[in-house]
């Protein structure tokens, strides 16, 4: 992530000085001379998912960003031009949750301090198949059962420096919900709250204590009431700290955790005194749920509908988690129909296999994906098994699903800028906007025609990969 | 009570009317019939200010209002075109000409019978191992037990409500029984649970004894009780009656064993299957135990032995005659569509009618399935017959509950319809009246695939 900043701030900030620093990242993407490398794509469609479409299309992207995207636009003539004029161009397709190529293993309980970034090895993996199917990003998850760990989102293709997007995507949670899963859920949560209470508690004790220490002071001093200030001052801020307790009285207190940790910074370059008790690793994401911390957020798997009714049970009393849904979608005994308003209404997101339900027990057919997207729901796909023949018809089950009621941009969508949401990716990658990545995906028709198959797959501006016949 | 409120409020208005308007938003509550805020403001003025800061947005209540149908309480007869009002899941008034509120939602039972739900004295693959985690609520077990008429059903030592698509109430009751074997089968078993009720016996003696010496004499010893651990903590609470013992017991000696056992030590006992009870019925009367029957369960009589034995149409009929308080199970237990359709679950009322086929009074098998069985729970204060307080569960049938061609036409639990033949596609397209073209509900779920484009 932070090279990745530097290649941005590059683009703006163009000196020889780059050169001078000479280093291996930026030669592969800039220009030997030190300016901006451009290259320009001339599609015949450009699909952009966040914005108005555009036939025919074109791209230009700077240093691997997108800088422009629009039907007819003007580019430098130094940029490299790539023509596509029977393709069409959408964002890269985000797979969201997997575990492809990786070998299983049985964990159970709370695990946050686990990320899946220490099982990928990048060099000994083959992106291939994921590729071939257009995703160009995925997300990895621990195995086990419980919370399982935190998930990690790679590009599938480029630079190994530049292909971990996103170390802590998700915190991923399997409960066993057919025994102890709710209660263990329930109980994960009460102890990253005790863990959050004991922050509170020793930093009350030590402000107290503080305040006497400053009275004591005062007494002793008499008249030194210029200091008196400051140390009052510093009394009150620790009050108002983030990390109080999340059962506030009033709203204003939950706005102050809502912020991010800067007092904790400032509070720690003045007054070195306190040190909060540690808190437990394993419980951390949880802690940062609860305190809404930014981009701290968990998907949680359920088996079947009733579960996610077990869900709100376990989660009673921490109001506004960041929790989004993943449904073991069957096609047949998928009894997702019970909660699809549920759903609907508290406008959850939900990540799903796409596929046209049956209702369980009978042969009646319903679409449970386009209810859902009716009922208000936000939508991301998963390939219905992780493994290549999934991945490569994923395009074809969503057809299916439009042809089922589905509107065609909400299909589009579910597979590219939702999951990126859902990984908290979206500034990134997800869609075809201006300084997003240039991830692109390029389609010899279009992409939900049957018959329609990836040609090229762009990452970072670089051609990954090309299909054969195209070559 | 609004009225008299104003009253008060006029009296100490002068008084109270800075803090009235200075009153939070807090007071603007929705609740029916609380137009006057300001009423309401200077009424929780004068509560203490602990109870302002504990106060939450209240929930609305809720009303259901269940009209004209024929009412079977159960306990207090029946009733013709009777409408029942229930409020947040708790019968709140019935009778004739009952209003509801205009929020109340409305269900149409004319021509309907209206029974209180079944109680299911024991039950399988309903509920989850663990009901309040991990019980599926939108099972098909749990939809095909409504649409059989039950609304509450014991599940291992657990009695619990069948709260279709809610996770909330499913509970009733925790600890039903102490689970004991004593059968001639097992001459080890039983020989040593008689011993362990004997120490325990002798021991509460011996504290008895020793509670009267304290009086006179200080240094008095206590009995030793670093024993009175596992089964004989069980025989403990079971000798002072804080729990009902459960046997299983099938055989005439094993159910006078069982009764020798309980009137012995003067316990609380279920016995379950008493094939032969029949033929002991009065013994078992006189032990004051219930029991668990199954009137279609079958046993060949030994003909060799020079007494009655074997299975008996009668043996319900002659229990109750007999005055011993009787549930009905059926033969198997659990929603199983194998084997001999009609004698699981499913058909919990039809296995009480068959023991009116073997003379047993057509009130008495209501009982059975109703509220006698809920008694043999302990959870008679909340389900089990149609009165005033009682949960408002209803199973409304299209018939006698009791007739082989009656179909539960609406289930309801907690005030909330939770199986609607109609709706649902089990039982849908069988329609003995003929209206089988009749269309679906306009509010039918699912909609099916083109039903929407």
């Amino acid at each position: 992530m932070i090279r990745l900043h530097k290649i941005k701030f590059s683009a703006y900030v163009v000196t020889l000085a780059w050169l001078g620093c000479g280093l291996t990242m930026t030669s592969a993407l800039a220009g030997d001379d030190g300016e901006s490398k451009f290259v320009v794509i001339k599609a015949a469609h450009v699909i952009t998912i966040s914005g108005d479409n555009h036939s025919p299309g074109i791209i230009v992207i700077e240093d691997g960003r997108i800088s422009a995207v629009g039907s007819d636009l003007e580019y430098p003539p130094s940029a490299k031009v790539i023509h596509a004029p029977r393709e069409t161009v959408t964002p890269g397709l985000v797979l969201p949750r997997s575990r492809y190529g990786l070998p299983s293993y049985s964990r159970n309980g709370v695990h946050g301090d686990q990320k899946a970034a220490s099982e990928i090895y990048l060099d000994e993996r083959d992106f291939e198949a994921l590729l071939k199917a257009g995703f160009t990003s995925v997300g990895f998850v621990p195995d086990g059962s419980g919370i399982v760990g935190l998930a990690s989102a790679y590009r599938t293709a480029g630079d190994d420096d530049l292909r971990l997007l996103k170390e802590d995507a998700y915190l991923y949670a399997i409960p066993n919900w057919q025994a102890q899963g709710k209660a263990n859920l329930r109980g994960a949560f009460k102890k990253a709250q005790e863990e959050i209470d004991k922050v509170d508690k020793a930093r009350k004790e030590w402000d107290e204590k503080r305040k006497k220490e400053a009275e004591e002071a005062k007494k002793k001093a008499g008249e030194d009431s210029p200091k008196d200030e400051p140390v009052e001052d510093e009394g009150d801020e620790g009050k108002e700290r983030p990390g109080v307790s999340r059962r506030g009285l009033n709203g204003e207190e939950e706005k102050n955790e809502a912020k991010p940790a800067e007092p904790d910074e400032g509070a720690e370059k003045k007054e070195e005194a306190f040190v909060p008790p540690k808190i437990d690793p394993k419980y951390q994401p949880l802690v940062d749920m609860i305190q809404h911390k930014e981009g701290a957020r968990m998907l949680v798997r359920l088996g079947r509908a009733s579960d996610l009714l077990h869900m709100f049970d376990a989660l009673e009393g921490f109001d506004d988690l960041d929790v989004d849904v993943e449904f073991k979608s069957r096609r047949a005994t998928s009894d997702l129909l019970h909660v699809i308003d549920g759903i609907g209404e508290k406008e959850m997101r939900i990540l799903l296999s796409p596929v046209v339900n049956y209702v369980p027990y009978t042969n009646f057919r319903y679409n449970a994906v386009n209810q859902l997207a009716k009922a208000g729901a936000k939508i991301a796909f998963v390939p219905v098994r992780d493994n290549e023949l999934e991945f490569g018809r994923m395009t074809q089950r969503m057809a299916e699903l439009v042809r089922a009621g589905l509107p065609e941009d909400k299909s589009l969508r579910a597979v590219t800028l939702e999951p990126a949401m859902l990984m908290g990716i979206d500034k990134e990658v997800g869609s075809i906007e201006k300084d997003k990545a240039a991830d692109l995906v390029f389609w010899d028709s279009d992409p939900l025609d049957p018959h329609g198959k990836v040609t090229r797959v762009m990452i970072l501006g670089e051609m990954v990969w090309k299909a054969e016949e195209s070559q | 009570m609004m009225v008299a409120e104003m009253k008060i409020k006029n009296l100490c208005l002068l008084i109270t009317l800075m803090a009235i308007v200075a009153a939070p938003a807090w007071s603007l509550d929705v609740d029916k019939g609380q137009e006057d805020v300001n009423t309401k403001a200077s009424a929780e003025t004068e509560k203490s200010s602990d109870e302002k800061k504990d106060k939450k947005p209240k929930k609305e209540d809720k009303f259901f209002h269940l009209t004209d149908g024929t009412v079977h309480t159960v306990t207090g007869g029946v009733l013709r075109d009777i409408s029942i009002l229930c409020k947040n899941g708790k019968i709140v008034e019935m009778g004739q000409g009952v209003t509801a509120p205009d929020n109340a939602e409305t269900l149409d039972a004319s021509g309907y019978h209206i029974y209180p739900g079944l109680v299911s004295a024991d039950s399988g693959g309903i509920f989850g191992s663990s009901v309040e985690n991990s019980t599926n609520v939108f099972s098909l077990q749990m939809t095909l037990a409504l649409a059989g008429g039950i609304t509450t059903a014991a599940t291992g030592n657990t009695a619990a409500k069948l709260t279709f698509g809610s996770t909330e109430g499913l509970v009733v009751k925790r600890d039903l029984f102490k689970s004991l074997r004593y059968s001639s089968i097992e001459p080890n078993a039983k020989y040593e649970l008689r011993a362990k009720f004997e120490k325990v016996r002798q021991y509460l003696r011996e504290y008895e004894a020793y509670q009267e010496d304290k009086k006179r004499d200080d240094e008095a010893e206590e009995p030793d009780k670093e024993w009175l651990k596992g089964k004989y903590q069980t025989c403990l609470t079971l000798i002072k009656k804080n729990a009902v013992a459960k046997f299983t017991a099938n055989s005439a000696h094993e159910l006078l064993d069982v009764c020798d056992l309980v009137s012995t030590f003067d316990i609380d006992a279920v016995i379950v299957g008493a094939v032969e009870g029949w033929t002991v019925a009065s013994e078992l009367a006189r032990a004051n135990v219930s029991v668990v029957v199954t009137p279609r369960k079958r046993a060949r009589s030994d003909e060799r032995l020079n007494r009655a034995n074997g299975s008996s149409i009668e043996n319900a009929a002659i229990l109750h005659e007999h005055g011993v308080p009787l549930a009905i199970v059926p033969g198997n237990t659990s929603v199983t569509l194998w084997g001999l359709a009609g004698r699981d679950l499913l058909h919990l009322n039809m296995e009480a009618a068959f023991a009116v086929r073997g003379g047993l009074s057509e009130v008495a098998a209501l009982r059975a399935i109703t509220i006698d069985s809920a008694r043999l729970l302990g959870v008679e204060h909340r389900v089990g017959s149609i009165e005033i307080g009682k949960d408002a569960d209803f199973a409304i049938t299209d018939g006698d509950i009791l007739h082989y061609m009656t179909h539960t036409r609406w289930t309801v639990v907690d005030g909330e319809v939770v199986y609607d033949k109609f709706k649902d596609t089990l039982f849908d397209h069988i329609r003995p009246d003929g209206e089988l073209e009749s269309p679906p509900p306009d509010d039918y779920w699912p909609r099916r695939l083109g039903d929407d484009q």
